[in-house]
């Protein structure tokens, strides 16, 4: 972890977050102590964190402070991994949305209003979505408009409604569109009979079209009443509750279903990857399980005590994992999407504002079963680069090696030649022998699978 | 934000933009009735426009 001011953290003068001997802090700057004493003296603070619906904290001694510019240093709660909001399937995307509302409405209740409404806000921690930033609480005074009202369209509603009435795969343009999916774009890309849902026909299609000629200048004066804003408010909650996204079924998201393997021998891989960590010394804590699906052995590892995130390159199997696990009360457990042939990139200013996927590795295990056959012969990488590639996530991995004459690889292999003479057991032994050590190797019964446990060789 | 005379306070960071803005104005009326309304009728069926008491996640719609 880098020590320092997070590089991400620079655009609100209120404070930052900042790293110091692996712990995390945020510095209160001067600039905003009115704000600050009025979100603690109010009970904001302590409603907020009681009802967790934001980030817990302590204050700590002020000697912590790494300017001259603070007035108060606290220590948030540690939230085990950041993840961004174009790695979020739609209910995730839509519980982060009706969180900011809510805090907004709880905010202006106690005097009080959020000053930003950036989807970035939010992370997954403890099973559920959480504000973390605790300095995006300003005064509320009688009149005002609400400056973070064009961000939280861009943020949460055009990219829900896309999902939603178009295609949930629209989610992916929020990792170009950093600040939110532009308005004028959104409506666009709607359909035409968008615009008799009254929420969207005001907050997105006239937005949209207010923001492109508003940029031009327009001249105005005035204020709205705060019942306006709490009607924006609830204009805005009611809209986002009613948009649905259905996973339906699709090639993957009912895989389990479809293995080319008896039950038995799901039970079996189920064991063995239990039995695999059971034997890893020191007790690992953390894990990403590579092309989760729908988290089937996640929950094997959540189950030994393990905080896992569960990456899927599928919004369908996202989705049910996410539904199950919220409906379950699940809190070691977060699935994300990602895709692995084209992971998340370092974005932002000068790359360093999002980390990169890899980045914000390694955890202790990282799970990638019936993966390889997906990346080597669906998109050619070749095995030494996916064993160099796990050996920066983690520090043990547990990979699935699915032979050449498994009908899954045989059914990818139908509609292409077989460039792929390197792809055997032997040659992915190879490939991963530089930078891992074998600890245990055993077949699947009943199938032509080989479970492997490999020991990073930097570890 | 050429011409736009609305007064924001504290150490707002972000550009709320013009057009965020001058929506919210035009559209006040609207919402303000409506919200008002609303309020009305919830009293009426003996509901209340309160902040939930606990999060409301609302999975799946």
């Amino acid at each position: 972890m880098i020590e320092g001011r997070l590089p991400s953290s620079f655009r609100d003068p209120s404070g930052f977050v900042f790293v110091h001997n692996q712990t995390i802090y945020r510095q209160v700057n001067r600039v905003c102590e009115k704000d600050w004493r009025q979100f603690r003296d109010s009970g904001l603070s302590d409603e907020l964190v009681g009802e967790k619906l934001i980030l817990s904290y302590q204050v700590v001694s002020p000697d912590h402070a790494l300017t001259s510019e603070a007035v108060e240093v606290i220590q948030p709660e540690r939230v085990s991994l950041i993840s961004y909001p174009y790695e979020w399937c739609f209910s995730q995307l839509k519980e982060a949305a009706l969180l900011t509302l809510e805090i907004m409405r709880r905010s202006l209740a106690k005097g009080m209003c959020l000053k930003d409404a950036s989807a970035y806000n939010v992370q997954f921690h403890g099973g559920a979505a959480i504000h973390v930033d605790t300095l995006s609480f300003e005064a509320y005074r009688e009149g005002e408009p609400w400056q973070a009202y064009g961000q939280f369209c861009r943020h949460f509603l055009a990219p829900l409604a896309l999902a939603s009435l178009v295609d949930v795969r629209l989610l992916r343009d929020l990792r170009p569109h950093l600040d939110g999916l532009p308005l004028d774009l959104a409506a666009k890309l709607l359909p035409k009979n968008s615009k008799w849902n009254f929420g969207l026909l005001t907050h997105l299609h006239a937005h949209g079209k207010a923001t492109r000629s508003g940029a031009s200048g327009g001249a105005s004066k005035g204020s709205i009443p705060k019942t306006a804003l709490l009607g924006i408010i609830d204009s805005l909650e009611g809209t986002i509750r009613k948009l649905i996204w259905d996973p339906g079924k699709t090639t993957w998201g009912d895989y389990y279903d479809n293995t080319n393997y008896s039950d038995q021998a799901f039970l079996a891989k189920g064991k063995l990857v239990g039995e695999f960590v059971d034997s890893i010394s020191p007790r690992p804590t953390t894990a990403w399980d590579l092309g989760a699906n729908t988290g089937h052995f996640s929950e094997i590892l959540a189950g030994r005590g393990l905080s896992v995130f569960a990456w899927d390159s599928e919004y369908e199997a996202v989705e049910r994992a996410y539904a199950k696990w919220r409906k379950e009360g699940q809190t070691a457990l977060v699935p994300l999407v990602q895709d692995f042939a084209n992971p998340s990139p370092a974005l932002g200013w000068a790359h360093r504002e999002r980390e990169s996927f890899a980045e914000r590795g390694p955890v202790d295990v990282v799970l990638a079963l019936a993966l390889i056959h997906h990346l080597a012969i669906g998109n050619n990488v070749p095995l030494t680069q996916f064993a160099a590639w796990l050996s920066q996530l983690g520090t043990w991995a547990i990979v699935e090696f699915v032979a050449k004459d498994d009908s899954q690889v045989q059914r990818m292999l139908a509609t292409r030649k077989d460039v792929f003479e390197g792809y055997t057991r032997e040659g992915f032994e190879a490939a991963v022998a530089d930078f891992f050590s074998v600890a245990r190797r055993e077949e699947i019964p009943g199938t032509s699978r080989t479970l492997y446990l490999l020991q990073a060789r930097s570890a | 934000m050429n011409g736009l005379f609305v007064h924001l306070c504290g150490p707002a960071y972000i550009d709320g933009g013009s057009g965020s803005m001058l929506l919210q104005m035009a559209l006040a009326g609207v919402f303000a009735s409506l919200y008002a309304m609303k309020g009305f009728w919830y009293k009426l069926r003996g509901k209340t426009l309160a902040p939930r008491k606990s999060k409301d996640t609302n999975i799946g719609g």
